[in-house]
């Protein structure tokens, strides 16, 4: 009981140790070392037993033949003595020579076998297979041997005795016989040797029936006896006593050697017995000692088989335990825990991150555990931080995405993200940005999904679809050079960069350059214009200089016939040289009004008007009708719009462009011909508008054609700079005409288009349709309407003539006037006299110039009204004055109306005029 | 230089060492049996192993019991042990016979780990065995065997003689000589007839003495045999009466001697004729069976021995066997025993676990070549034929049955031996 206990408490403490102290890896190998050394330990109990069964198995069959081989032997033995008795028994009988064969022969080859048997057994017996008892023994089977030789010799030697002693006629017995019957034969019947040899004859046949050798010398006596009475019978003659003295001689001779013989044949006789018994006892111990051997080899088979099996099934039922322990222990150690592991995995894949695994043990699935318990930590950590780090990058992205989204949305490029669709032969468009909705004029919903070709049909001939092509195929990012795209719905300038992305997709990056190439053009044309206005401005220092003077020489002469026309009858005849006068000095001035005109621009006041009106206008003005007159045969036509809206424009200008345009086709008419003025609306867009700088939209055109022989095609190009006239200068023009009719019409914001062949040439301006209240029609007034109603004016210019002008038109319209010949005299009077409006001209010298002035005299008086008055347009200081204060600006020459109705709107506050 | 002679030095020291400890430990070589008819080897522990042939059953039996005792004391005497190793007996009987004798031997030479025999008691049994003894290479010591056969006759080798054969007991052929001596001169027997019994010692008794009887001018009127076992003397004896012997010499064993004896006595013309037998009568059983029948009766047998070692073995063989010998014959048993052990201590070679290992003709040889071997039955020299003792016999007559075999022995009535 306490041995089960001890045992009991011995397997627990290994199962703890085994458990506890040792590693899953160092478990298994125990396990398995302990599966292997069960099973090692039935393969050698297998082989060990194997090996000791076969070699009981061996011994046994050695034994076996051992046993065999001595029965067979003793048979043999006991057969050949037999055999070797029956020769004895039989040979007188059958005859020695049946005998012979029939006994003697057959016992000699039953001797002989048994000789080989016994070799045979000693070669068995010396073998180390057999037995110890029978190897110990191994003496016994040597004599066996020993003693079988000895009978084949014995044996053959007694029956070599007994053939010489008892064969047919050569045997001693026949011979002594045969001796016998001649000394028989030689004596006298009756006779006392006779009797004697009969007597001696009789312990002769007595010995042969008794062998007993006493007989044979009571025979020898009596022969003793016989031999003497031979000797002295008288009836035998001395041959017949030779010859039975030689006889009996013979016989007694013959007797001594049958009584050797027979003597020895005891002896064999005696050996055979001596044989037979030793070799009964070396048989007998042979036999028990062979099946003794057999027994114990049985014996010992079925004990090692008893083993054996014992043996095997104890280690393979330890082997069974040990399995079932190792299963056990790997269930519980291994299949349980990482069970419990792959759960533990499962929450974890659940997102479980709080489980815990217990860590029981300190092996490996133990640290394993302590291991995923740390990576549970860990990851928990790592996933509050992962979280936290993905919400920080989520915000990030969000604020990446937005800022790239606001980058892709705001970006100034146009950006399309489209997809390889049909193998590439076409791309759908996937994505775009506000720029391309911006540039392109369509919405992204209309763009998304739609295939490039469809939404933009010129992508082919533009280029840019094999480039899109090429990179989708490629990858390799490429780049566009700046290309001019147009179909039916946009058109511009594009730059495009073309890549691939991960994605697969293709991106193409663009940037409508069309604003940068028109403003390339306008650059152009700016500097066409900067070269023309320096050319202008140089025309125009010069003109402005001349105008100048020529203005204030031209307000006396265009001035002072009015006032002489006023003070003059009717009848009087000076009334048509001061018309001439007046109207040269008109014309000189609207010489100087184009000069201006083409150096500064058609500055004057727009007004809403109809160009029809404007038209019908100039056909009936004077110049016209001289012109008519001078072209008699040109037939001047017009085909007017009665739907054509107003424009706003400077009246003046547009009817000196009619004019100048009609009276270059009337010119360019030789002889007959058809001057044809037409009005239309028109809208102007894309190409024609950017190239004319113009905005796109409705405008109002005017046709000038004649059937003339129009303009040479490398004169186009110069039509319009001042002074290029094909005319005879001073004959025919001045050489501004074309110059004035185009800053005229760029100056009202329109375009002129020339188109000119040798069948004629058309003019065609086209206007800007006026807006819905802007630049109403001014209401005509009467002159009578400027007139005084007792305000009382300075007038301030340096020209005295100018002085003089200004003051009679003004007194003659009423006003009450004062005239101040610097602006240091105006600001010194009106310090003292209050005056409601100042005349003001700008260019006084020497003294303060028309701004200083009027700076002081805002000093004294902030409210004071003025006009400014220069011969030149609106300059800087025009400008600067009418910044202070000073909004109305009358230009030089000026008629007493242009004068009373802008010194009566000044007063009167009506800012119309403006 | 002075490295290179460093590194010499150091390395003859290191095979010198090598070699002395290879000498050292080196296993002694394993003998190897050079003798040309094989050794005997006797593993440690083993038991040295001796073969015993004597007459130990029939009427002789008494001669053969004696051998034995006398082998057994001279076992006792070295406590049954040679050269450390305990000494084994295999008795066998071979009932005195010439097959038996075969047959005995045998069954000792088919244990190849047979030494030597010990043996036999009677000369006829010797012939048979002796010749396997000597095919198997063993060597055989007898003290008993006296029958000139088996050694030399006149200083010849005799028929029998077999290599490896020894006696301690004395050649009877002078036996012979030395009776027909006696009754020629000192009986004045001038007829004398013999029986012999077809053995080998009693036919080589009966020719010595017929030789030498008729060499004196005697006349051997009969010579007669009778067969082991014949019970009717009366026809032999007549023929002895008939052929006018005056002395019947028969050298025969019991019971056929005993036989002759008896029937001789009443049996008319034995009155005058003096008989005379061997030393195989020569002990108490023949005596207590014949009684008075056999006084005056002669004897002609070896001379017995004297002296303190003798006296001491027969106090020691009283001590042991409780009982006085009844002959002297197992002195030369005694004497062959401590012949033998001798012979082998000079051979045998032992090894240190106590391996012996004997050359089987060395043993012979050494046996051959002893001389002066102090025996109880004096000093033995072995000749080249075997015979070790020296031929001393006595002519001894019952005159006192009563006095039994000592007082026949010591009734001398001729003796060959020098007189001191």
């Amino acid at each position: 009981m306490k041995a089960f206990e001890f045992v009991m408490a011995l397997w627990q403490r290994l199962g703890n140790f085994v458990k506890n102290g040792l590693s899953i890896k160092a478990r298994l190998a125990v396990g398995i070392a302990v599966l292997l050394m069960l099973t090692l330990t039935n393969a050698v109990t297998v082989l060990v037993g194997r090996s000791l069964l076969n070699h009981a198995a061996e011994v046994m069959a050695d034994n076996q033949e051992i046993e065999r081989l001595v029965l067979e032997m003793n048979y043999g033995m006991q057969r050949a003595r037999r055999l070797h008795s029956d020769f004895f028994l039989h040979a007188q009988e059958i005859g020695f020579a049946e005998a012979h064969e029939k006994y003697a022969q057959p016992s000699v080859r039953q001797i002989s076998q048994v000789i080989s048997l016994s070799k045979t057994l000693q070669k068995l017996v010396e073998q180390s297979v057999v037995g110890e008892g029978l190897h110990l023994n191994h003496v016994d089977v040597n004599l066996y041997l020993s003693f079988a030789k000895r009978f084949a010799d014995t044996s053959i030697e007694a029956v070599e005795v007994f053939t010489g002693l008892h064969a047919p006629i050569r045997g001693m017995e026949p011979q002594l016989e045969g001796i016998l019957d001649e000394i028989s034969a030689e004596l006298n019947r009756g006779s006392e040797s006779f009797w004697l040899f009969m007597d001696m004859k009789s312990h002769i046949q007595e010995y042969r029936i008794s062998r007993q050798r006493p007989e044979m010398q009571s025979a020898f006596n009596v022969e003793n006896i016989l031999v003497k009475s031979v000797h002295n019978d008288p009836h035998v003659d001395e041959s017949r006593r030779q010859k039975l003295l030689s006889l009996l001689d013979q016989g007694r001779n013959l007797a001594v050697k049958i009584l050797v013989a027979e003597t020895s044949i005891k002896s064999q006789l005696n050996d055979f017995s001596i044989q037979a018994l030793a070799v009964r006892e070396v048989s007998t111990t042979l036999a028990k000692m062979a099946k003794k051997e057999v027994e114990h080899s049985q014996q010992k088979i079925h004990s090692i088989r008893s083993l054996v099996v014992n043996i095997i099934l104890m280690v393979t039922l330890t082997g069974v335990v040990a399995a079932f322990w190792l299963a056990r222990m790997f269930n519980h150690s291994v299949i349980r825990r990482v069970d419990r592991l792959t759960r533990f995995a499962g929450e974890l894949r659940e997102g479980n991150l709080e489980v815990l695994i217990p860590e029981d043990s300190g092996d490996e699935l133990g640290q394993l555990a302590r291991t995923f318990n740390l990576m549970s930590a860990r990851i928990r950590g790592l996933v509050n931080n992962l979280e936290q780090k993905v919400a920080q990058r989520t915000d990030e992205l969000v604020v990446s995405e937005g800022r790239y989204r606001q980058l892709f949305e705001n970006s100034s490029s146009g950006v399309i993200i489209c997809e390889a669709c049909d193998e590439g032969n076409d791309f759908i468009v996937r994505d775009c940005n506000r720029a391309v909705e911006t540039i392109e004029h369509i919405s992204r919903e209309e763009l998304i999904g739609r295939r490039v070709t469809a939404v933009f049909p010129g992508i082919q001939e533009f280029g840019l679809f094999a480039v899109i092509q090429s990179v989708w195929k490629n990858g390799q990012p490429r780049t566009m050079a700046l290309g001019y795209y147009a179909d039916e719905r946009v058109s511009g300038w594009r730059e495009n960069a073309v890549y691939k992305i991960a994605s697969g997709e293709i991106v193409c990056v663009y940037n409508d350059r069309t604003a940068e190439k028109q403003a390339e053009i306008e650059k152009l044309a700016m500097e066409v214009k900067l070269q023309r206005s320096r050319k202008m401005e140089a025309l125009g220092l010069l003109a402005g200089g001349v105008a100048h003077d020529l203005n204030n020489i031209l307000s006396g002469i265009v001035g002072f016939p009015d006032i002489l026309l006023m003070n003059l009858p009717q009848d009087s005849e000076l009334r048509k040289p001061i018309g001439i006068i007046k109207d040269s000095g008109q014309r000189a001035a609207a010489v100087v009004a184009d000069l201006l005109t083409v150096a500064r621009g058609a500055t004057g006041r727009r007004e809403q008007a109809g160009l029809n009106a404007l038209v019908l206008e100039y056909l009936a003005s004077p110049e016209h009708l001289s012109f008519v007159a001078r072209h008699p045969q040109v037939e001047c036509v017009t085909r007017l719009d009665p739907d054509l809206p107003s424009i706003l424009c400077s009246p003046v200008h547009i009817k000196k462009c009619i004019m100048n345009l009609v009276s270059n086709a009337m010119e360019s008419i030789d002889g007959a011909g058809r001057v044809v003025l037409s009005t239309s609306l028109e809208h102007v867009a894309g190409q024609m508008a950017r190239e004319n700088n113009v905005n796109p939209g409705e405008y109002a055109v005017l046709h000038v054609s004649d059937n003339g022989k129009g303009i040479q095609e490398k004169d186009l190009e110069h039509i319009f700079e001042p002074f290029y006239s094909k005319k005879i200068m001073g004959i025919s023009g001045t050489g501004l005409g074309l110059a004035v009719v185009w800053n005229s019409v760029v100056d009202h914001g329109g375009m002129i288009q020339v188109k000119s062949s040798p069948a004629g040439t058309v003019f065609s301006l086209y206007f800007p349709l006026a807006v819905q209240g802007e630049g109403d029609v001014e209401r005509s007034v009467e002159p009578g309407d400027f007139r005084s109603r007792g305000e009382k004016i300075l007038i301030v210019d340096d020209e005295i003539m100018l002085r003089d002008l200004a003051a009679a038109m003004l007194s003659s319209l009423g006003y009450e006037v004062e005239v101040a010949a610097s602006g240091e005299q105006a600001v010194a009077y009106c310090q003292t006299q209050p005056v409601d409006l100042v005349l003001l001209d700008m260019m006084m010298e020497p003294g303060i110039n028309g701004l200083e002035t009027y700076r002081q005299l805002l000093a004294r008086s902030p409210n004071q009204k003025a006009i400014v008055v220069s011969g030149y347009a609106e300059t800087d200081e025009v400008t600067a004055v009418q910044a202070l204060g000073a909004k109305r600006f009358l230009k030089k020459p000026y008629s007493i109306e242009q004068l009373g109705r802008v010194v009566r709107y000044e007063l009167d506050g009506n800012l119309t005029e403006i | 230089m002075v490295t290179n002679k460093l590194f010499c030095c150091r390395s003859g020291v290191l095979a010198l060492l090598l070699l002395s400890s290879w000498g050292c430990s080196r296993e002694p070589a394993p003998f190897v049996c050079t003798d040309p008819i094989g050794c005997v080897d006797v593993a440690p522990q083993d038991p040295l192993q001796f073969g015993v042939l004597q007459a130990l059953s029939g009427q002789v039996a008494p001669l053969g019991l004696e051998q034995l005792r006398g082998i057994e004391l001279a076992l006792t005497k070295c406590q049954k042990e040679l050269l450390g190793h305990p000494v084994i007996l295999q008795i066998e009987d071979d009932g005195c016979t010439a097959e038996g004798g075969a047959n005995a031997a045998l069954k000792i030479i088919a244990d190849p780990q047979a030494v030597a025999i010990l043996g036999s008691t009677c000369s006829g049994a010797a012939v048979t065995a002796s010749a396997a003894m000597a095919s198997a290479g063993l060597t055989m010591i007898s003290g008993n065997n006296s029958a000139p056969f088996l050694t030399a006759i006149g200083g010849e080798r005799a028929p029998r003689w077999q290599p490896g054969y020894f006696r301690t007991a004395s050649n009877e052929e002078v036996a012979g000589k030395v009776a027909a001596q006696y009754v020629h001169a000192n009986l004045g027997v001038r007829k004398a007839a013999t029986i012999n019994d077809g053995d080998i010692y009693s036919r080589g008794l009966v020719e010595g003495f017929e030789q030498e009887f008729r060499q004196l001018g005697g006349d051997i009127v009969l010579s007669a045999a009778v067969d082991k076992g014949d019970a009717q003397m009366q026809p032999v004896l007549t023929a002895v009466v008939e052929a006018g012997a005056q002395l019947l010499f028969f050298p025969l064993f019991q019971p056929e001697g005993n036989r002759i004896l008896l029937q001789s006595k009443g049996m008319a013309g034995f009155g005058q004729v003096v008989l005379m037998s061997d030393g195989a009568l020569i002990e108490k059983s023949f005596l207590d069976a014949v009684g008075g029948e056999a006084k005056g009766m002669y004897f002609v047998g070896p001379a017995k021995a004297n002296g303190v070692l003798v006296k001491a073995l027969v106090q020691d063989y009283v001590a042991t066997f409780k009982a006085p010998p009844s002959t002297n014959y197992y002195l030369g048993a005694y004497d062959s025993v401590n012949l033998l052990f001798a012979a082998i201590e000079k051979v045998a070679v032992k090894e240190k676990d106590g391996t012996l290992h004997i050359g089987r003709q060395a043993l012979r040889d050494a046996l051959y070549m002893t001389k002066m071997f102090d025996g109880v039955s004096g000093r033995l020299t072995c000749d080249q034929f075997g015979d070790c003792a020296r031929p001393i016999f006595n002519v001894l007559r019952l005159d006192d049955p009563a006095a039994g075999v000592e007082g026949l022995q010591t009734n001398v009535q001729f003796t060959n031996a020098v007189q001191p």
